[in-house]
């Protein structure tokens, strides 16, 4: 085991006898959450420097091309000729390098503010969802209260309907009650 | 006992999804009993063209019927509705002509299930989405059982669903996930169900060896097994695997099996193989670190069972809950849901060979419980004996 695993095996903590990979997951995301607090704290306090990230690589590509046969004797000829001029060479190519890193450390951190975007974007999507399913639940609530109300509209109204009805024919019985005394 | 199995497309010349479902249980469930397939003549499930010849056919011994489909789909057209049912306000005869839209329209399917439904005990119908499934359940529904095959994705919140989930007689879920979302959306828990799934056909000899000989692969790879395609979340693995490779110094390689209709990036690490036949598939996953399945929507993985059969540990989208759900309930896998949980999650399933061993142990001890044949049958079975009882 070399040196990457003992480190790796030192920040997650594995029971081989009983893997349970909700326990790994949640170490994953704390080592995550405390990676991505790391480089926020860091950017308020300094500025860019002026060095590449541990991570920037050369093109591979370019690396091919200058490890082959013919053109590694052509710049080793070229590299003979040039190497009196190196300081000027060096001191006209130095903005341009810095620029670069200086990109590059940029497009790093971008990435890593990117990262915590999305992140947020995914718990406040979460937030929606269950502001969603509650207003479902409401709105589900609502609908069962609106046709328990009908429904109790309805028998007042036939209640209404049966006292008005009561209340002429005792109408009607006190004008017959009239009559009779009266005569 | 007659059982149908009713389904979109069937031949073996169909490779995945709910057919390959469909028909290794309908061939496991010949044991025990009378079996036939009731399907249509297509094979491309994009127009639903037909290509196989209408009436009876013998596919591995399974008696077939096949139907013609009355009108094929205009991806075009279909995709103008599909868009306008799930962003506008919609009637629900938008949505049956979305179903129709959908495919594969075959009214003589439904005309022939109505007719003879009294020449078989039960219907078991496969994928809720389609034409099929929702006509026969509603031609048919006291002795209908419904394999939904269901996914998280947007359709399944069409209203017709909702009606459609209250009428089978049973359920036979793929995943405990896809169960409760289910049960949520329509309130169907007095249906009867179970989780089920399907089991997977392993070759009696796979080696890990051969593949790498063949393929000229050398040193370690991770593997991919599907259709590459958006849908899937390969664009958005391409983008974590190389972002992976440019922070780290890994010199792991990302092996893709499966027919592609997206850009492959340009990458000496990325070796894109295309569509293999199933033999050389396993030796594929034998001599892989991992699977990885970064798919958002899944109803079950059968490739996810098929890396577990083979006792190789997963890693799988966290954003897919049936992914999650299997990884957490099975032990077999790590998730993640964005890329730096799939960065640690990758680096620590590289550098620690008995984590991997021990993951893929159980997910091997999970499939064999859960997706062994015998084990899958017992399941439609008990499932048929309560329908049974309770008539």
């Amino acid at each position: 085991m070399d040196k990457k695993d003992i480190k790796r095996e030192n920040s997650i903590k594995v029971d081989y006898d009983n893997i349970d990979v909700a326990d790994i997951m949640d170490q994953i995301k704390r080592k995550v959450e405390r990676k991505q607090e790391k480089p926020s704290k860091e950017e308020s306090l300094e500025e860019f420097p002026l060095v590449p990230p541990s991570n920037f690589q050369k093109d591979s590509g370019i690396e091919d091309a200058e490890g082959t046969g013919k053109k590694k004797r052509i710049k080793m000829i070229l590299l003979k000729f040039m190497k009196p001029f190196a300081p000027f060479i060096k001191l006209l190519v130095l903005p341009v390098h810095e620029e670069i890193m200086e990109t590059a450390q940029n497009l790093h951190k971008t990435n890593m503010r990117l990262d915590s975007l999305s992140y947020e974007f995914r718990r406040t999507m979460e937030h929606f969802k269950e502001y969603t399913k509650l207003l479902h639940s409401l709105y589900h609530n609502l609908v069962v209260e609106l046709t328990k109300l009908k429904i109790e509209e309805e028998s007042l109204r036939n209640k209404t309907r049966i006292i008005e009805k009561d209340f002429e024919s005792l109408g009607r019985r006190e004008k017959a009650l009239e009559k009779l005394i009266l005569k | 006992m007659k059982l149908a199995f009713v389904v979109q497309r069937y031949g073996l010349e169909i490779s995945g999804g709910a057919e390959l479902h469909c028909r290794w249980v309908t061939e496991h469930m010949n044991k025990s009993c009378e079996v036939e397939v009731l399907t249509t003549r297509a094979l491309d499930y994009v127009t639903w063209k037909n290509y196989y010849l209408e009436g009876r056919d013998l596919v591995n011994g399974i008696p077939v019927r096949r139907f013609s489909v009355s009108k094929t789909r205009n991806p075009e057209s279909f995709g103008r509705i599909q868009s306008y049912i799930l962003e506008e306000e919609h009637r629900e005869e938008d949505e049956f002509r979305w179903l129709k839209e959908e495919g594969p329209f075959s009214p003589s399917l439904i005309k022939y299930i109505k007719k003879h439904q009294d020449d078989y005990d039960y219907f078991i119908f496969f994928s809720y989405r389609y034409y099929h499934s929702y006509w026969g359940v509603d031609a048919v529904p006291h002795k209908s059982i419904l394999v939904p095959t269901a996914e998280h994705d947007p359709i399944i919140y069409l209203k017709i669903f909702k009606k459609l989930f209250r009428r089978p007689q049973a359920f036979i879920y793929n995943s405990w996930e896809e169960r409760k979302m289910i049960n949520d959306l329509s309130q169907n828990e007095h249906i009867p169900g179970d989780v089920v799934g399907v089991g997977t056909e392993i070759p009696a000899c796979y080696t890990g060896e051969i593949f790498c000989k063949k393929h000229n692969i050398t040193g370690d790879y991770i593997i991919y097994i599907g259709r590459i395609d958006e849908n899937k979340g390969c664009r958005q693995l391409f983008n974590y695997f190389l972002r992976f490779k440019r922070e780290t110094d890994s010199e792991i390689k990302l092996v893709l099996v499966g027919s592609t209709i997206l850009k492959i990036p340009s990458h000496p690490d990325i070796l894109h193989l295309g569509f293999l036949p199933e033999d050389d598939k396993f030796n594929g996953l034998d001599g892989s670190l991992l699977l990885v399945m970064p798919s958002f929507y899944e109803s079950l993985s059968m490739v996810t069972l098929e890396a577990w059969a083979l006792g190789k540990p997963v890693l799988a989208n966290g954003q897919c809950e049936v992914l999650k759900g299997q990884c957490l309930r099975s032990n077999g896998g790590l998730f993640y849901e964005n890329y730096q949980e799939f960065k640690e999650a990758l680096s620590t399933l590289i550098s620690l060979p008995e984590l991997r061993l021990a993951i893929g142990r159980n997910g091997q001890k999970y499939f064999t419980k859960n997706y062994a044949w015998q084990v899958i049958e017992n399941k439609y079975l008990s499932i048929i004996k309560r329908l049974e009882e309770r008539k």
